[in-house]
């Protein structure tokens, strides 16, 4: 929350400078922000609560109790916002004025669903018919996930995204029946995500090559017989 | 010659051999069975073995000999409705578990049968490799089921093979003379036999192992899977669990209920393989979906 509101206080100032020196100021407050957004694990309590605020809490608490390896995006492109800018609300006003400087920089999110053609498109998106990137992604900041509720969640809670849809899946997940663990049956284990074994873009499982065949006996000693192969 | 002539030159031939340096194999000869020990021999047995093995592998050993934990009884499921037939299990527990590479020994088979039959005696475990799964197929893999009522155990003319406090088949390969009968007797399919002595590459040994489990064998006695005794009775997880890349393999203390294991069998549809047997298998086969 304290972020939030020195962001917002400080914006609303410099809002009635010029705003091409605005631009400037806010150019190099922008470099600064990929670093801060991976240290912000709070970052879901930025967005107003759901609906029902105590349900959303109840089941974050839930959530709590699962620990999971990294996220394999993580190892990708992480952190999304490297390149999709958080959008502050003093820059999008900005934007719809037409500055031209900040809209070299920063591009405003387009929501309309369409077929990528400049970036992401090794992704092949084959989940569910209706599929767009900001079904699952939050609009404003990329580095996190979002809920049907609005909820923003990290990527290690995924799992809730994917929970909403897969509910029966999601609860066999959750005691163990679904899904990999490795670790201890006693004590503590890692529940892997469902993108680790799934991909979310288009989740079917691929088939796999299988092991080599047990060699099939044969009589006489082994290695004479192999000798002779 | 008498008695008294037979006795003597017995003895002194022992003695001699064991002036000869083959004390060791004497006493492991001599050795008692497993669950007769006492303390101070179980270690004397286990530093002997270390010995031995950094003879042959060139690897120090870790020999462990855990008891059974307190309240705890394994159990195994195994979601038939995700199994792809990889074989991923299969090479992990040859890894995992010292089995010989040459003759070929594995404790995991995969059988692979028709979608609807359900006839072990048409299934095929030599299905080659590919990709998988194949349609029209379904696959099952079958290890050591760890019967509650083992008719193995109950064949065994030296008592080389027992049920431990958690549920776990073991064999003693010390006192196992290598009849065969348990393996005439299991239903499952699920022992094997060392014909020839086996061979491991030194760099693929694992010495992490246990007395009764994953400690090398010797030619001529019977092995099988232990759940991964070295590993479950520390906590972990075994190798074939950690190792399924469709995570169909469930691990866990059926006496928990909150257990994955329990779980399963509360809220899936299961089965035991030949439950008409009366075997009474701790491995439940089920369908996820």
């Amino acid at each position: 929350m304290p972020n939030l509101t020195t962001e917002i206080g400080r914006q609303r100032p410099i809002s009635k400078i010029y705003p091409y020196g605005m631009a400037v100021i806010l150019f190099f407050f922008f470099l600064c922000i990929p670093t801060a957004g991976m240290s912000e694990t709070e970052g879901a309590e930025h967005v107003p609560l759901p609906i029902d605020e105590q349900a959303a809490k109840s089941t974050d608490k839930e959530s709590e109790q699962y620990s999971v390896p990294p996220p394999l995006v993580y190892q990708g492109l992480f952190p999304c916002q490297a390149c999709h800018r958080r959008d502050v609300r003093g820059v999008s006003s900005q934007l719809e004025k037409g500055n031209e400087f900040l809209g070299k920089y920063i591009r405003k999110p387009d929501p309309k669903p369409r077929i990528l053609v400049k970036m992401h498109r090794n992704i092949n998106l084959r989940h569910a018919e209706w599929h767009w990137c900001l079904n699952c992604h939050d609009q404003d900041e990329r580095n996190y996930l979002r809920l049907i509720t609005g909820e923003k969640i990290p990527f290690e809670k995924s799992y809730r995204l994917c929970g909403q849809c897969h509910g029966s899946i999601y609860r066999d997940w959750k005691i163990g029946i679904h899904g990999r663990r490795v670790g201890n049956w006693k004590g503590k284990k890692l529940y892997l995500l469902c993108s680790h074994c799934h991909d979310p873009h288009s989740p079917k499982f691929r088939k796999l090559p299988a092991e080599d065949p047990p060699r099939p006996p044969h009589y006489g000693r082994w290695d004479v017989v192999e000798h002779e192969e | 010659m008498d008695r008294r002539n037979f006795i003597k030159g017995a003895a002194s031939t022992l003695a001699a051999l064991a002036l000869a340096g083959c004390n060791e194999q004497v006493e492991e000869y001599l050795q008692q069975h497993f669950v007769e020990m006492s303390k101070e021999e179980l270690d004397e047995a286990r530093e002997r073995l270390k010995k031995k093995y950094r003879q042959k592998f060139g690897v120090d050993f870790k020999i462990g000999a855990e008891p059974a934990l307190p309240e705890v009884l394994f159990s195994y499921g195994l979601d038939l409705s995700r199994c792809i037939g990889c074989r991923r299990c299969v090479y992990a527990c040859v890894q995992e578990n010292n089995q010989s590479r040459k003759p070929q020994i594995q404790w995991i088979r995969v059988v692979r049968m028709e979608n609807g039959s359900m006839d072990l005696e048409e299934s095929d475990h030599y299905y080659e490799g590919g990709m998988v799964p194949k349609e029209g197929y379904y696959t099952m893999p079958i290890q050591c089921q760890q019967c509650e009522n083992p008719p193995c155990v109950k064949v065994c003319p030296t008592k080389a093979t027992w049920q431990e406090p958690d549920g776990i088949v073991v064999v003693d390969y010390n006192w196992c003379i290598g009849c065969r009968y348990c393996m005439a007797a299991c239903p499952y399919w699920a022992r094997r036999f060392n014909f020839s002595e086996p061979h491991i590459p030194k760099e693929e040994i694992n010495p992490n192992t246990h007395y009764l489990g994953n400690r090398p064998r010797m030619r001529g006695v019977v092995e099988k899977c232990t759940f991964c005794i070295q590993r479950t009775r520390k906590g972990r997880y075994p190798a074939c669990v950690e190792a399924c890349p469709v995570g169909a393999r469930k691990f866990g203390n059926i006496l928990d209920p909150d257990s994955e294991i329990s779980k399963v069998i509360e809220t899936k549809r299961v089965f035991r393989l030949k439950s008409e047997l009366n075997t009474q298998p701790k491995f439940y086969y089920f369908f996820s979906i």
